[in-house]
C-alpha cells in the first residue's frame, strides 16, 4: 500500500497445498515478523478461501482473513460466510495478500475483477458504516458485486474492529468480527475491497465424477442428518437453537459474566426468535452462501416489518442480551445493527459494554444507555475510543477486574466454568477466546461439562477438527459428514485439484497448522502464563452451579504435547 | 413427580411444559424419553437440573428434565 501497486504473482510451492487459515498462517510465519506491530507496515493483511472455496459443493465458501492481531498480539484468522470466499476463489485468487501502508490518513478501495486489481481512493467513504460503504460500492460497481469493508471502528484502529462481508440476498452484513482485523484492514488505509466475479469461469475439476458424487453425498448427509437437516434445530432456529439449552446448562453470560443462567432466556431463545420473526414477516431458514442446504440464517424484522439484520446469532444474543441483562430480540437486534454498521465484533463489543455497565458507565437492562455508548465508538470521542478497544483495555481503564477474556481477546457466550472444555479452547488455543475454534457445546456423552475429566482431549480433538474446517472454507455447521468419514474431505480435495492425498495427508495438514500457529504465537512473545482463563474465574463461583474453572494448569500447558 | 421441558423441534407433538408421575419408580432418561414417545434419535442433550446427563441415569423425583433436540454450537 506504500506504492500504491497491485500485482499478481504465481503461488509459490511451499503454498500450493494450502488453503484459508492453514495458508494464513504459513504467510504469516514465513512472511511476517512475529514481532511486529500489528498496525504498522510490516505486518500483512491476508484473505484467502478454503481449498473447497468457489466449488458447487454446499457449504464451502467461507472467506478467511487473517494477520497478526492487535487484540491478542498473536496469529489471527476469522471466517466469514457471504460471498467473499466464493467470489475470491472464483476469480482464481488463492489469496489476497494486503502489504506496507500509504500515507497516513489516506483510505482506499481496491476493486477486483478476473482481468485486473485496481486502488482507488476512498476518502470520501470515510465516515460512512459498512451498510452504506457496501451501497456506495454497489452504485459504482453494480448490484451484482461483493463488498468487504470496514465501518468507523475500523478506521479508528479500534482492536473490536472486524471485516464486513455482504452476501446472498437479503444477507448484507456478514463479519469476519474477531480479533481486530478491521483494524488491520483500516491501518492498511483500505476502507473497502470489491469483488467482481460475474465474469469468472467455473473453476476447474480434477476428476468431475469423484467430486460430483463426494458433493452429492456430503449434501445428502447434511439433509439427512437430524441437527441440520430441513427438520434440524440448526436449519429451523439457526445458531440462537442453542439459548435454552446453555442457559438451562448454567453457561449463557448474563451480566458481565456474573451468573449463567439468565431470568429472561425465554424470550430471547431460538423458538421466540422463529416465531417474532415468522409473524411479522421475516425470514428463518435461508443460507448466507448460494447453495448452502443447511440455511440456518435469518433476516430479523421490527414489528411492523422492516428488516433490522441479517441474521441474529446466538454468540450475539448471549453477549449484547443476556450479558448486558436485556432480554428483549427486539434490543439486541438494534444493538446487533449497530455493531454490524459500525464494523464492530458484536462479541468484543458485548462485553466491553458489559465491563463498562460493572463500572457503573451504563445500566444492565437499559438498551438506551448502551446505544448511547455504541454511538461514542461510531464517534471517536475518548470514551468510544477505550470501549473500541475491546473488554480488556475497557477493564484497565475503568477499573474493573471482572474482564471475561483470554489471551487479549473477550470470550464468546458460554461461560467456562460451566462449559469447561471450551474454557480450554479459550486458554489454549493459538486464537485466543474464540468458540470456532473448538467448542466443546453439544458433545453430550463424551465429556461432563462441569467436570475437569477430558477437557484438554477433547479440546485438542475440537481443535483438530476446526483447523480442517477453517482451511477448507467449510462452515462449522458442516461437520457431521466430513467429521464421521474423514475420507469424505480427502476425496473432495482430491478430485478438484488431483492431489492423491491420504486420510493421513489431511491430517497432517491440521496438526502443521495448530503448530505453525503455536510458533508464530511463540516467537511473537506468548508464553504459558497466557494461555489462562482469567483468575476470578478460577475463585468466583458462577451460579446456578457455583462451579469454578479448575482445569489443571499442567494440563492444560501439554495440551500439545501430542501433536 | 418430575417435571418436563420439551424444546425445539421435539415440540411439534408434545407439549412444551409437563408433569409425569414417576409412581416412585426409578425412571432413567431412556425410559422416560420412551414414555414420551419420542424417537430417541431425535433427542440431543437432555438434563436433569441444569446439569447435563446419560440416557442411563435415573431421575429424581421433583426433578426438572429439559429435553433438546441434537444440536451443537456454531
Amino acid at each position: 500500500m506504500d506504492r500504491l501497486e497491485t500485482k499478481w504473482e504465481a503461488v509459490s510451492p511451499e503454498y500450493e497445498h494450502l488453503g484459508g487459515r492453514a495458508l494464513i498462517a504459513r504467510i504469516l510465519l514465513t512472511e511476517v515478523p512475529p514481532r511486529c506491530d500489528p498496525l504498522g507496515p510490516n505486518n500483512k493483511l491476508i484473505f484467502a478461501p478454503g481449498l473447497l472455496g468457489g466449488t458447487s459443493l454446499s457449504s464451502s465458501g467461507r472467506l478467511s482473513i487473517g494477520g497478526k492481531s492487535p487484540l491478542t498480539g498473536g496469529v489471527k484468522e476469522a471466517n466469514c460466510g457471504g460471498n467473499g470466499g466464493s467470489d475470491l476463489a472464483r476469480l482464481g485468487i488463492k489469496a489476497l495478500v494486503v502489504e506496507g501502508q500509504p500515507a497516513a490518513g489516506m483510505l482506499y478501495q481496491l476493486h477486483i475483477t478476473k482481468e485486473r486489481a485496481e486502488l482507488l481512493p476512498a476518502g470520501e467513504w470515510r465516515g460512512l458504516g459498512t451498510y452504506d460503504t457496501a451501497a456506495r460500492a454497489r452504485e459504482q460497481w453494480g448490484g451484482d458485486c461483493t463488498v468487504l469493508s470496514i465501518g468507523q471502528a475500523g478506521v479508528f484502529l479500534m482492536s473490536a474492529a472486524g471485516v464486513a462481508c455482504t452476501g446472498h440476498d437479503e444477507q448484507d452484513s456478514r463479519l469476519a468480527a474477531r480479533g481486530g482485523l478491521g483494524a488491520l484492514m483500516g491501518s492498511k488505509g483500505l476502507k473497502a475491497v470489491v469483488l467482481d466475479a460475474e465474469a469468472a469461469a467455473a473453476l476447474p475439476l480434477a476428476d468431475a465424477e469423484l467430486f460430483r458424487a463426494s458433493a452429492r453425498r456430503f449434501a445428502t448427509e447434511l439433509i439427512e442428518s437430524p441437527k441440520t437437516g430441513r427438520k434440524g434445530a440448526m436449519h429451523l432456529y439457526g445458531t440462537s437453537a442453542i439459548v435454552a439449552a446453555v442457559n438451562e446448562m448454567g453457561a449463557f453470560p448474563t451480566r458481565n459474566f456474573s451468573a449463567g443462567s439468565f431470568e429472561a432466556a425465554e424470550n430471547l431463545t431460538g423458538q421466540r426468535l422463529r416465531e417474532l420473526t415468522l409473524e411479522r414477516g421475516g425470514k428463518m431458514g435461508t443460507p448466507c452462501m448460494a447453495g448452502c442446504v443447511i440455511a440456518c440464517c435469518n433476516q430479523f424484522v421490527d414489528p411492523v416489518g422492516n428488516p433490522v439484520v441479517s441474521t441474529l446469532q446466538y454468540e450475539t444474543i448471549g453477549l449484547l442480551g443476556s450479558n448486558l441483562g436485556i432480554g428483549s430480540l427486539d434490543e439486541v437486534a438494534r444493538l446487533n445493527r449497530l455493531c454490524n454498521d459500525y464494523g464492530l465484533d458484536s462479541i468484543e463489543a458485548g462485553a466491553a459494554l458489559g465491563v463498562a455497565a460493572e463500572a457503573g458507565l451504563a445500566r444492565f437492562g437499559d438498551e438506551a444507555s448502551f446505544t448511547a455508548l455504541l454511538d461514542e465508538i461510531a464517534t471517536g470521542s475518548v470514551l468510544g475510543r477505550v470501549l473500541g478497544q475491546g473488554a480488556v483495555v475497557t477493564g484497565r481503564v475503568l477499573g474493573v477486574s471482572r474482564v471475561p477474556a483470554a489471551r487479549g481477546q473477550a470470550m464468546p457466550a458460554y461461560d467456562p466454568r460451566a462449559l469447561k472444555g471450551n474454557g480450554v479452547t479459550y486458554a489454549t488455543s493459538p486464537m485466543g477466546a474464540d468458540h470456532t475454534a473448538g467448542n466443546a457445546f453439544g458433545n453430550r456423552l463424551e465429556v461432563n461439562p462441569l467436570g475437569t475429566e477430558g477437557q484438554c482431549e477433547l479440546s485438542l480433538k475440537l481443535q483438530l477438527g476446526a483447523a480442517m474446517l477453517d482451511s477448507t472454507g467449510l462452515c462449522l455447521f458442516a461437520r457431521p459428514p466430513v467429521f464421521a468419514d474423514p475420507q469424505l474431505t480427502v476425496d473432495l480435495i482430491n478430485s478438484r485439484f488431483g492431489w492423491g492425498w491420504s486420510v493421513a495427508d489431511l491430517e497432517e495438514m491440521q496438526r502443521a497448522l495448530l503448530q505453525t500457529e503455536l510458533a508464530f504465537n511463540e516467537e511473537a512473545g506468548h508464553t504459558a502464563a497466557d494461555a489462562r482463563i482469567p483468575e476470578y474465574m478460577t475463585r468466583e463461583p458462577l451460579p446456578p452451579h457455583k462451579v469454578v474453572f479448575d482445569v489443571p494448569d499442567a494440563e492444560m500447558d501439554a495440551i500439545f504435547s501430542a501433536l | 413427580m418430575v417435571e418436563i421441558r420439551i424444546f425445539g423441534a421435539l415440540w411439534e407433538h408434545l407439549q412444551p411444559r409437563m408433569e409425569v408421575e414417576t409412581g416412585g419408580r426409578d425412571l432413567a432418561i431412556a425410559d422416560l424419553v420412551a414414555h414420551l414417545g419420542i424417537d430417541p434419535a431425535q433427542v440431543g442433550i437432555v438434563t436433569i437440573d441444569g446439569r447435563q446427563s446419560r440416557p442411563d441415569e435415573i431421575v429424581p423425583a421433583g426433578s426438572r428434565v429439559c429435553i433438546f433436540p441434537p444440536m451443537f454450537g456454531g
